[in-house]
């Protein structure tokens, strides 16, 4: 690991302009001595323990949550409406997962994303790892954390996954990179209808939905563009992340779950996050401020670069009138949720791993049980 | 001189009884069973236990010296190539460097004949995986080192590489080595002789038939005895690539200083034989055995990757000379994974048939083990030696890649054996129709086993297990499915005689043991103190233990699962022999004769008819101390038989030990995902000296097993040659979630072997476990996979194929 300076910032903006002053920044791609924005460190230090980036300044962010922060970058609060903004629940970025799993707010209003976050990595991780860098880490695909190995992801001219090791590879949208995303609180906030708040230098907040945050690598731009394909993420390079707003939708229901190898420390292989507009609402318009995508959402996570929107599938669910008494309407919205799937080599059987998970993920929503497999809640 | 005495044999509870045996004149008597014993058996918490936990327990990677300085390994990023040319000096001119020492002869691959002579063009020999070890800089910081490793300017000649079986063995793969080879072998066993044939990279077979028989004959009588059994099964088994994955590296501190003239290098180092260390240290720089002292205060684990100095510790220790200040070298993860050693996966073809009663007729197991540049990765120990059976044949190749080197790993060869032979034998029975218990009834012949497969399938509950495939569907959609399956494992009661201990029992009361032995995290501390503790009739905390250092009395190294059975004997009698010394310091200063000091069991005293105890006594004393030595004997034998000489371990031993594994699984057939609800492991041990720390080591062994059946795998990219899996979240391993609930049923055996009677668990622990967790995942499914790891993917691969052939035609 190379030699760097370390910044302590007690202010977002502060932390914008220190990221301003120096080239790189947080958006995974970062120039060999230019600055990165640290929250919880967990895999900024995996990245550049392994070579794959070598910043010149650590930006730490986690003392600027502090009393006077503007940002509730430590915060988890129930905001009323406040204008044309619908009521939402914020949370700010260096929350760390295991407060997002245990908090009863979002327990109560955002089941999903309490799910997502009670099953990451380990409780260890879980006490330091944060929101906001759940968000914007890196993917996980090895031959993109193997510095020897000089993917597309890295700038490179291969995408080694292709005819290589791909059994945890995306099945969708892998043509270019098979990479898939890593965080499962994106999974959640997609289907959450989720958005983010970013601070620039020098600019106001901004805020832009999770399901437009992440870059699918068939979107990508021109190499050298902020949109290509070695950036993950649409955050420009000295925008601080501050924090995370999930709409509150009086009566719809949510879950999530994930099917892992291995119970303890490891990334799901498939995870679907459902929600479900209140019994009628979709139909009735009975939300305005949801406007015409206000049906349920299936969002399937770890088969593609982004949280994946299964569109066919919630149009087959938004058809069922009685789910839960309707096995072969629900196994028809779990084959839908495979539309448009090309598995690689060695990953199909990802498509059975989907098909029995949107089952139950849609249980679990309406039955409030935990059917995640025969995983310890 | 010996002589005969009755001492107590057989198992605890079952058939113990006396027997008659040749014991040294001063050995001391016969323990009985354990239950009447104060301290030994008994379930004594580690002695070290607060040490550890408080973090005040010194491991290798915890010593820091004076002055001290980091070393880090250039390491080859290529699969295979040669190095046309190679500058180290510019490193040395990087700040703080302060040594470079280029390799020039790698240690723990396999070796071509006349090679390491140093001939080629540079100094460097051939790499043969990514990750091999080429240069070493040492400098103030690890962070200084790190980065003038970028500065040795090196000219690759990179060449084709094969890191799979199936592209090694393809007509015209690139060749590991051009050469026969052969491979030493570490005291942890494994290793492999001279005059194999070895075509491409293809080395072998050896072929062995049963015992004394010629293999070609016994090939014949397999054959015959298959072609006229009543059943025959016949199946294709594939083992993966485990890495050791302790979880402190290798490591060492060298220190270089001068004792009247003549250079003493003195190390410390995480490993499993200091004396094999300094043993290889010693060849290698030039210097006596006596030049050369390893200490290791505690050791995180080996699992049989850490003996020997190693291509890291020859750098440090050539580092520390050129530098002139110690060396600290301890490797990164991804350097544990790549360079020193692993389990070798494995490829075979296992054919057993049997009569129309179940018994046995044929055994027969051929196929290739891929130990990357090493070779010996054969598995043919349970198909030889697990059943009796007239016709039994093997045939083991090795088949050479481009990946890091085998090493000894947790009974070699043992559990790619088992996975096979005992799922194997789970479909015999199915195809004979009788219970695979039954099965291994008829065809078992070790009185352990037999108590095994009694205790441990009434604790599982064998009686209420299903036919396979049809347990209750549980679970959403019916999805789960609970299974139940056993497995048989098989290793060998070894012993190391280089095993000596000293007792020190002191005027002031207090009671030392020394003894050169290590601790690599078994605990072995604790049993010594027991037994020294029952001998003398003191408690195990008044015994002060002294281990890890070449300047006390051998010990042995721990590998073959020898370190209780060879030292534990050697201390028990060193403190008899102290006792010994005693009555006679007291008949002198008592001016008693010898024989109205009489020595009873458990350190009782009695000076003409009167008890003493042992303060009192040494208190007596006109000596400071008196002192006993031991060292490890033969074994007992029955009179009239010869003592066995003591083997090496990686041999076969004189008696087997056994070990049956019950695991409970509960497999999500929607998504494959297996967990292992619980594990019974019935194992035998000789005499457990301490019954918590050997169910300790019994957990280990299944955890490290389960971990083997269902995650752990080194995942080569075929087209890079570079592992992809080289850290801890990748390569899988199990967690604290996927650990079951584990009881373990422990015989107590005794043979009358040695004055303590102890034998190995560490290997034996793990023998059977991935081939139970298999057979559960059949029996819960209705088919079987004969891959490890068992990933969800296989699962779902196998559940569709048996779908296609119940429902030919139907589209999925």
């Amino acid at each position: 690991m190379n030699a760097f300076v370390w910044i302590d910032v007690s202010s977002v903006e502060q932390a914008a302009a220190e990221l301003a002053a120096t080239r790189g920044g947080q958006s995974g791609v970062v120039s060999e001595g230019g600055a990165v924005l640290k929250a919880g460190g967990l895999d900024l230090l995996d990245q550049m323990k392994e070579g794959l980036i070598a910043p010149g300044r650590v930006v730490n962010l986690r003392r600027a949550a502090r009393p006077g922060d503007v940002h509730g970058l430590n915060e988890i609060r129930e905001a009323p409406a406040d204008g044309p903004r619908e009521a939402c629940l914020r949370i700010g970025a260096l929350v760390t997962l295991q407060r997002v799993a245990d908090d009863p707010l979002v327990r109560r209003l955002a089941p999903a994303l309490a799910q997502a976050a009670a099953g990451a990595a380990t409780p260890q991780v879980r006490q330091v790892a944060t929101v906001g860098g759940n968000l914007l880490q890196r993917p996980r695909c090895w031959y993109l954390r193997s510095a020897l190995h000089p993917c597309k992801k890295k700038g490179g001219g291969v995408c080694f996954a292709q005819e290589g090791e791909n059994e945890l590879h995306a099945i969708f949208d892998n043509a270019v990179c098979a990479a898939v995303a890593p965080s499962s609180l994106a999974t959640a906030l997609v289907a959450l209808e989720g958005q983010v708040v970013a601070v620039g230098p020098g600019a106001a907040p901004r805020r832009m939905l999770v399901s437009d945050l992440l870059l699918a690598p068939s979107q990508a731009g021109p190499p050298g563009s902020p949109t290509s394909l070695v950036h993950d993420h649409r955050l420009a390079p000295a925008e601080v992340l501050t924090t995370v707003e999930v709409p509150l939708r009086p009566g719809r229901r949510s879950a999530y779950v994930r099917a892992k190898q291995k119970q303890s420390f490891d990334w799901p292989l498939v995870e679907i996050a459902v929600s479900l507009p209140a019994a009628g609402a979709a139909q009735q318009g009975a939300d305005p401020k949801a406007g015409a995508d206000a049906g349920p959402r299936v969002v399937l996570g770890a088969v593609a670069a982004v949280p994946w929107r299964a569109r066919d599938a919630e149009a087959a669910l938004s058809r069922l009138a009685r789910p839960l008494d309707d096995a072969a309407g629900l196994r028809q919205v779990a084959e839908a949720a495979l539309r448009g799937a090309r598995p690689l080599a060695h990953n199909g059987y990802k498509l059975d791993v989907v098909r029995a998970m949107v089952i139950r993920a849609v249980h679990q929503a309406l039955g409030g049980q935990n059917l995640g497999g025969h995983e310890s809640p | 001189m010996s002589q005969e005495r009755e001492v107590t044999t057989g198992i605890v509870g079952v058939d113990l009884h006396r027997e008659a045996r040749q014991v040294p004149d001063d050995a001391p008597a016969d323990w009985g069973a354990s239950a009447g014993l104060k301290h030994v058996g008994r379930r004594a918490p580690r002695l070290d236990g607060i040490e550890k936990v408080t973090g005040r327990a010194r491991y290798t990677t915890d010593v820091r010296l004076p002055g001290m300085l980091y070393g880090r390994v250039l390491r080859s990023p290529h699969a295979h190539a040669n190095v046309r040319h190679i500058d180290p000096s510019p490193a040395l001119r990087q700040p703080g460097v302060k040594a470079v020492v280029v390799l020039d002869h790698v240690l723990g691959t396999a070796t071509e004949e006349g090679e390491g002579s140093g001939k080629g063009p540079t100094p460097v020999p051939q790499l043969r995986y990514a990750g091999q070890p080429i240069a070493a800089v040492a400098a103030t910081t690890p962070e200084a080192a790190e980065a003038a490793l970028l500065h040795i300017v090196v000219d690759y000649e990179v060449l084709p590489h094969a890191v799979t079986a199936e592209d090694a063995l393809r007509e015209g793969a690139p060749l590991v080595f051009r050469r026969p080879v052969k491979m030493e072998a570490s005291a942890g066993g494994g290793g492999a002789g001279g005059g194999m044939p070895q075509h491409g990279n293809l080395r072998g077979p050896k072929r062995q038939g049963r015992a004394g028989l010629e293999p070609a004959e016994a090939r014949r009588r397999v054959e015959a005895a298959l072609a006229g059994a009543h059943a025959v099964v016949r199946g294709t088994y594939l083992t993966q690539v485990q890495t050791h994955s302790a979880l402190e590296p290798h490591g060492l501190v060298a220190q270089w200083s001068s004792k009247s003239g003549a250079d003493e290098l003195t190390v410390w180092a995480s490993t499993q034989g200091i004396f094999s260390v300094r043993d290889e240290l010693a060849e290698v720089l030039g210097l006596k055995q006596s030049q050369v002292r390893v200490i290791t205060d505690y050791c995180g684990g080996g699992f049989g990757a850490k003996f020997g100095a190693g291509n890291y510790g020859v750098l440090a220790a050539k580092l520390a000379r050129q530098a002139g200040a110690p060396v600290r070298l301890c490797l990164n993860r991804q350097e544990e994974h790549e360079s020193v050693g692993n389990r070798p996966g494995s490829r075979q073809e296992v054919a057993l048939g049997a009569d129309r009663e179940g018994r046995l007729v044929a055994i027969q197991v051929q196929g290739y083990g891929t130990g990357g540049a090493g070779a010996g990765a054969g598995f043919a120990g349970p198909a030889q030696n697990l059943y009796r059976c007239d016709n039994i044949y093997t045939e083991e190749s090795d088949v050479f890649t481009h990946t890091g080197p085998l090493a000894a790993f947790r009974a070699p060869g043992h559990p790619q054996g088992a996975f096979a032979l005992e799922q194997a034998m789970d479909e015999l029975a199915e195809r004979l129709g009788i219970d695979p218990l039954e099965l291994r009834e008829r065809n078992d012949p070790l009185p352990a086993r037999r108590e095994e497969r009694k205790r441990g399938a009434a604790a599982i509950g064998w009686q209420g297990r299903s036919p396979a495939g049809q347990g209750p569907a549980e679970g959403p959609g019916g999805s789960l499915r609970r299974g139940i399956g056993v497995a048989q494992g098989v290793w060998y009661y070894l012993i190391n005689r280089d095993s000596h201990a000293e007792v020190r029992l002191h005027r002031d009361g207090s009671i030392e043991l020394l003894s050169g032995v290590q601790d690599i995290g078994g605990g072995i501390r604790t049993p010594l103190a027991q037994v020294v503790a029952e001998e003398l009739g003191v408690s195990p905390q008044q015994v002060r233990v002294t281990l890890g250092d070449t300047r006390l009395p051998p010990g042995p190294g721990s590998g073959g699962s020898v370190t209780t059975a060879s030292i534990t004997p050697a201390a028990r009698d060193a403190a008899h022999a102290a006792l010994l010394a005693l009555r006679k310091e007291l008949a002198t200063v008592l001016a008693l004769a010898p024989e109205r000091i009489v020595l009873g069991p458990g350190g009782q005293i009695e000076v003409g008819g009167q008890a003493m105890t042992l303060p009192k006594a040494l208190s007596r004393m006109r000596k400071e101390s008196v002192v006993g030595s031991g060292e490890r004997q033969l074994d007992y034998t029955p009179p009239g038989q010869a003592p066995s000489p003591g083997r090496s371990p990686g041999r076969r031993g004189v008696g087997q030990l056994g070990g049956v594994h019950f695991a409970q699984v509960l497999v999500d057939t929607a998504t494959g995902v297996v967990r292992v609800e619980r594990v019974v492991a019935a194992q035998d041990c000789g005499r457990p000296l301490n019954a918590l720390l050997t169910e300790s080591q019994v957990h280990g062994g299944v955890i490290q097993g389960l971990s083997y059946a269902l995650f752990e795998e080194r995942r080569m990219d075929r087209r890079t040659g570079l592992m992809l899996n080289a850290n801890l979240e990748q390569y899988k391993i199990a967690g604290a979630l996927d650990v079951p609930r584990i009881d373990v049923i422990l015989l107590e055996e005794l043979r009358g072997r040695s004055s303590t009677d102890a034998a190995g668990i560490g290997e034996p622990s793990t023998v059977p476990t991935a081939a139970a967790v298999a057979n559960a995942v059949y029996n819960a499914i209705g088919v079987r996979v004969r891959e490890l790891p068992i990933t969800p993917a296989r699962v779902l691969a196998a559940l569709a194929a048996r779908a296609r052939q119940v429902t030919p035609g139907r589209p999925r």
